[in-house]
């Protein structure tokens, strides 16, 4: 009798396994939204919570590399319907997908043109003068550099996994020190490239992070039997693997300005006629990373606490990994602090 | 069973991450950084010999089409 019922575990297990693995289902939000601003690819979301909490509504800026559906991937792992649950209007600025003719954006656009015009929809859709600005991984670094512009516009500033201090990658220090030493320059390579494909954005961040990527498949496989788990398994490993193309020109920066000159702890730079230095920032923060993040560990994070004018800053480092605290919930301590300063 | 697949996940995962530092600390030396900047510049020589060619393509193509027209 055991025998038999370890015998149809095991093969549940593979069925789930194989059918998992072979399963082709696109993303769809768990919760419902509306778009209130188109700009290029990007698009501005709107997620209405079923019972307001007349609080500042949170905005979720996200990065440039994956697509955002990490912070919605089903209806129990969705740190979207968290903040929908709290009461809270909670907008989601999506970069999409830039084209090739999109290839001359850069920073200065993204920063003065993309991410304030969703600011300033947000701010007369919600009838609110302030919101909190939540960044995640690279949307974090953008959304510090936003709070260091519009200190009288974001209230709270909720960063995620975010760079900013891009001298502490060990695993490419021989790459960084010959980019800037100018012994290799791919400038050239990218302006003819134009927009980087999906494809070497994918390639890219798994030399950074995991070269070879099975163990995602061994977890799977020690819990394949339950349906409830391999679809949330599905729902991740499709995000992992669905990067977004990356604009020429916003590559480009990426690489001299915080590569090579590392400007955001060395002081700030000009963009676009504007003085960006951290030090400007006053916005109430809340930064969180994870303790085993091996793409950007807290000590890439934390520096910017030293930088900020804030008096009210925090810094929480939970368990998990660079997407694993995104994914599973949002920490009590942070829907705690919001409360109190939304 | 359950606690085998566990224990390959461990064991998996385990040696990934070793495999994976490995990786990372060969791909970060001197040797590769050259390798690729010379890859690089290949590229982009073949780049520039394509533009030259379809620059020259282009004007057979103008040339033939004033050809026709005159």
């Amino acid at each position: 009798m055991e025998d038999n019922l370890e015998y149809n575990k095991e093969l549940e297990r593979w069925i789930g396994f194989i059918k998992t693995i072979m399963m082709n289902e696109e993303w769809k939000p768990n919760y419902p939204r509306e778009a209130i601003w188109k700009k290029g690819s990007s698009t501005l979301w709107h997620y209405p919570p079923g019972e307001p909490n007349g609080r500042i509504p949170l905005f979720l800026l996200y990065s440039h590399i994956n697509k955002p559906g990490i912070l919605d991937l089903t209806k129990e792992y969705s740190m979207i319907g968290q903040f929908l649950k709290e009461g809270y209007d909670v907008y989601l600025y999506e970069f999409g997908e830039p084209s090739l003719e999109d290839r001359s954006i850069g920073l200065e656009n993204y920063l003065f043109e993309y991410i304030d015009g969703a600011i300033q929809q947000t701010i007369q859709h919600s009838g609110q003068a302030q919101l909190s600005l939540a960044g995640f991984c690279l949307g974090g670094t953008l959304a510090a550099m936003y709070a260091s512009l519009r200190a009288d516009i974001v209230k709270n500033l909720l960063l995620f996994v975010t760079p900013i201090d891009f001298q502490t990658i060990p695993e490419l220090s021989e790459w960084i020190k010959a980019m800037k030493n100018g012994e290799l320059d791919v400038k050239p390579l990218i302006e003819s490239m134009g927009t980087i494909p999906s494809v070497l954005v994918k390639a890219g961040m798994r030399l950074l992070t995991s070269p070879i990527y099975l163990s995602p498949y061994l977890s799977l496989l020690t819990k394949s039997y339950d349906s409830e788990h391999t679809y949330y398994w599905y729902r991740f490993n499709q995000w992992t693997n669905d990067h977004i193309p990356m604009t020429g020109a916003f590559a480009l920066d990426l690489l001299e300005l915080f590569v090579k000159r590392n400007v955001l702890v060395n002081g700030g730079f000009e963009l676009g006629g504007k003085r960006i230095d951290l030090k400007n920032i006053s916005s109430n923060i809340f930064m969180i990373s994870s303790q085993y993040d091996h793409m950007v560990p807290a000590d890439i994070s934390s520096p910017l606490l030293k930088i900020v004018s804030s008096l009210d800053k925090h810094l929480e480092v939970v368990e998990g990994g660079h997407a694993s605290l995104i994914k599973n919930s949002v920490p009590q301590a942070l829907k705690e602090w919001l409360n109190e300063r939304s | 069973m359950d606690e085998w697949y566990r224990e390959i996940k461990r064991a998996g995962t385990k040696a990934e991450l070793e495999i994976n530092q490995a990786i990372k600390a060969e791909i970060n030396q001197r040797e590769y950084v050259t390798a690729f900047k010379e890859l690089m510049e290949s590229i982009m020589g073949i780049i520039e010999i394509l533009g030259h060619v379809l620059m020259f393509l282009k004007f057979l193509n103008q040339r033939t089409l004033i050809e026709n027209v005159i």
